[in-house]
């Protein structure tokens, strides 16, 4: 694995991925299917040292456009942008950077420890999580952050059912006729995320900076006046050392849930952080950039466990890696996991190289990337208008997505404005389909007798621990 | 726009949402009124709770319609010409009109975006909309 030119493979991974991730609307998931023919006749080897970086290599990338210009690279870096950003705008980007890349690195590097340590006993561990458990984790988690949101409590509650409507337009999973479409072809699809979050994050802000009469971001015209530090970044993960191993916890196990995915992973890290009583969440709170970073980065090693025992994949990278696997012949499940367990480890170690190398070399350059945070503002935003407006269409190629990430643009300037919370409405968004399968699943299971859901210790944990969380947040307010 | 009218325009399509689920099959019914029937019921409270606690002054921002018209001017040249030709123009009318920038720098961001969708649609063969007007030349 070391042998010349096999060490070069996890660093051609990771600078591809972090050069491709950097364009707008193309994700490493997009590289991984066009690197995918180039690499057919190759030994498995070299195919799990590339692949393995570029599962690991683009995720940094987007927190530096989340931080920067309230832009997500990709969904999952949605949550960071929710504190990043406003740090930027106190002219704290740099401080946000360093946390970001420390976080990343650190949290990726307790997912492949887990990884590891635990792959003999993982499988019994994710069996334990059944329909039941997982619809009362997630009502837990959204009803945590509609309660803890800026705002008042209610005005959290009504944009996360609207979160939960627009997320239910398109077809109905369990009977499949269509639902909330009016007749419109483009609506069966559902309303995909990117615009949604293109629209009510970027555009918004972009709407927010034209109309505010702000000279830049940060308020200052000199990248020297800039007051973070990458140094202090890093130090706030050992500071938080406690968000740090609770986000990357959440991370490794999230990602463990087949079908569930970094974007989920990254908000309910988000909402246990916010969830702390001294929060500034949501204005600049460290810890808000903290502990997405670090779920979303210690998710990569936990997503390989069904992925590689079980061939369940745990969202949309994992999904392309196994497409690349059965292309080169590769069976994930018993004979990968024993006859082939150590080309599992040179996946798990490219991952892990190419993790650490996207932050170093985001540490390196995050100087440079600060100073769009001094960058007149009537310079910047037609650029960002222009590159939301591509990013919206080349991701699915559909002309009425463009249409739709603009109105979500204004639909967001105006929430901004009104002090309406933006976060419940995206966590909704993102846990609705998840909430919606499960629902149906326990329901139809409870009411064929197969599970008793007021029976199943895991679930009356997570009932009672929403129950003192509505409660903690109740006696909070009156506080 | 003021807060009263945006909270009664969340409450009408929350509304909307509660008067599309009675179109529905009662199987499909089920998690979206589950969902609709208190999301209502707080908008609701939350309307007559901005209009007893604000006076419903209106916000009239020039600045505001200012940004919203240019934010809208993209995708409705985008439409008609498509992000090749829109896109150089919007950023040169924007740096000369709105920014006060000089001709030169205008020109140049012009021409360096269309150099930049130009190699996003040949190099790196990225669709890019095409715009509806040069579907009508004959």
């Amino acid at each position: 694995m070391f042998a010349w030119p096999n060490i070069l493979y996890p660093v051609i991974g990771t600078l591809l991925a972090m050069l491709v991730s950097a364009l707008p609307g193309v994700s490493g998931v997009a590289l991984m299917a066009m690197a995918l023919p180039f690499t057919l006749y190759w030994e498995p080897l070299p195919v799990m040292l590339l692949f393995g970086a570029f599962l690991g290599g683009a995720t940094f990338m987007g927190s530096v456009t989340a931080i920067l210009l309230n832009v997500p690279g990709r969904n999952s870096n949605a949550a960071t942008m929710l504190d990043g950003y406003p740090m930027a705008q106190r002219g704290e980007a740099r401080t946000a950077l360093g946390c970001s890349a420390a976080a990343s690195a650190l949290g990726s590097t307790f997912g492949v420890a887990v990884l590891i340590l635990l792959i003999p006993v993982l499988r019994e561990a994710v069996l334990w999580l059944g329909p039941a458990e997982l619809l009362v984790i997630v009502a837990w988690g959204l009803l945590t952050i509609a309660t803890v949101s800026r705002g008042t409590p209610v005005k959290g509650l009504i944009m996360a059912g609207l979160g939960f409507l627009i997320a239910f337009v398109g077809v109905d999973p369990r009977t499949g006729e269509p639902r909330f479409t009016a007749g419109s072809v483009y609506l069966l699809d559902g309303i995909g995320f990117v615009p949604i979050f293109l629209g009510i994050f970027a555009l918004a802000e972009a709407l927010d900076l034209m109309a505010s009469g702000r000279q830049t971001i940060s308020g200052s015209t000199r990248a020297g006046d800039l007051t973070g530090s990458i140094r202090r970044g890093i130090g706030a993960v050992f500071r938080h050392f406690d968000v740090f191993l609770k986000s990357s916890v959440i991370g490794t196990v999230v990602g463990m849930l087949p079908g569930v995915g970094g974007t989920v992973a990254s908000f309910i890290a988000y909402a246990r952080t916010a969830n702390s009583r001294d929060g500034q969440f949501g204005n600049g709170d460290i810890r808000g950039v903290l502990a997405p970073e670090a779920a979303n980065d210690a998710k990569d090693g936990g997503a390989l466990v069904p992925t590689l025992a079980f061939g369940i994949p745990g969202g949309t990278g994992t999904a392309m890696l196994l497409v690349v696997l059965t292309a080169h012949g590769l069976s994930p499940g018993q004979d990968l996991m024993t006859n082939k367990l150590s080309l599992v480890f040179v996946l798990i170690w490219s991952l892990f190289v190419s993790n650490w190398l996207t932050s170093l070399v985001g540490l390196v350059a995050a100087p440079a990337f600060t100073r769009l945070t001094v960058m007149r503002i009537d310079r910047l935003v037609p650029l960002l208008i222009v590159t939301t407006a591509i990013a919206a269409y080349i991701a699915r190629n559909v002309w009425l997505d463009v249409v739709v990430t603009f109105l979500f643009g204004i639909l967001g300037f105006y929430l901004k404005k009104f002090d309406w919370p933006r976060i419940p409405f995206v966590i909704a968004l993102v846990l609705a389909p998840v909430f919606e399968r499960n629902l149906h699943l326990t329901w139809q299971l409870h009411a064929m007798g197969r599970i008793d859901f007021w029976a199943r210790p895991l679930t009356l944990l997570f009932i009672v621990l929403l129950g003192i969380t509505v409660v903690v947040a109740w006696v909070r307010r009156r506080a | 726009m003021n807060p009263v009218v945006f909270s009664g325009l969340l409450l009408g399509v929350s509304a909307g949402f509660l008067v599309a689920i009675w179109g529905l099959s009662p199987p499909a019914r089920s998690v979206p009124l589950l969902v609709s029937v208190p999301t209502v019921a707080l908008a609701c409270y939350q309307l007559l709770r901005e209009a007893v606690l604000r006076p419903a002054g209106g916000s009239n921002n020039r600045s505001e319609l200012r940004a919203i018209v240019w934010l809208l001017a993209l995708p409705a040249a985008v439409y008609g010409f498509g992000f090749l030709f829109a896109v150089p123009v919007y950023l040169m009318g924007h740096a000369r009109l709105a920014a006060g920038e000089s001709w030169r720098y205008s020109i140049a961001l012009g021409a360096i975006s269309l150099l930049l969708i130009w190699s996003l649609q040949n190099l790196l063969e990225v669709q890019t909309y095409g715009g509806q007007l040069w579907n009508m030349l004959p």
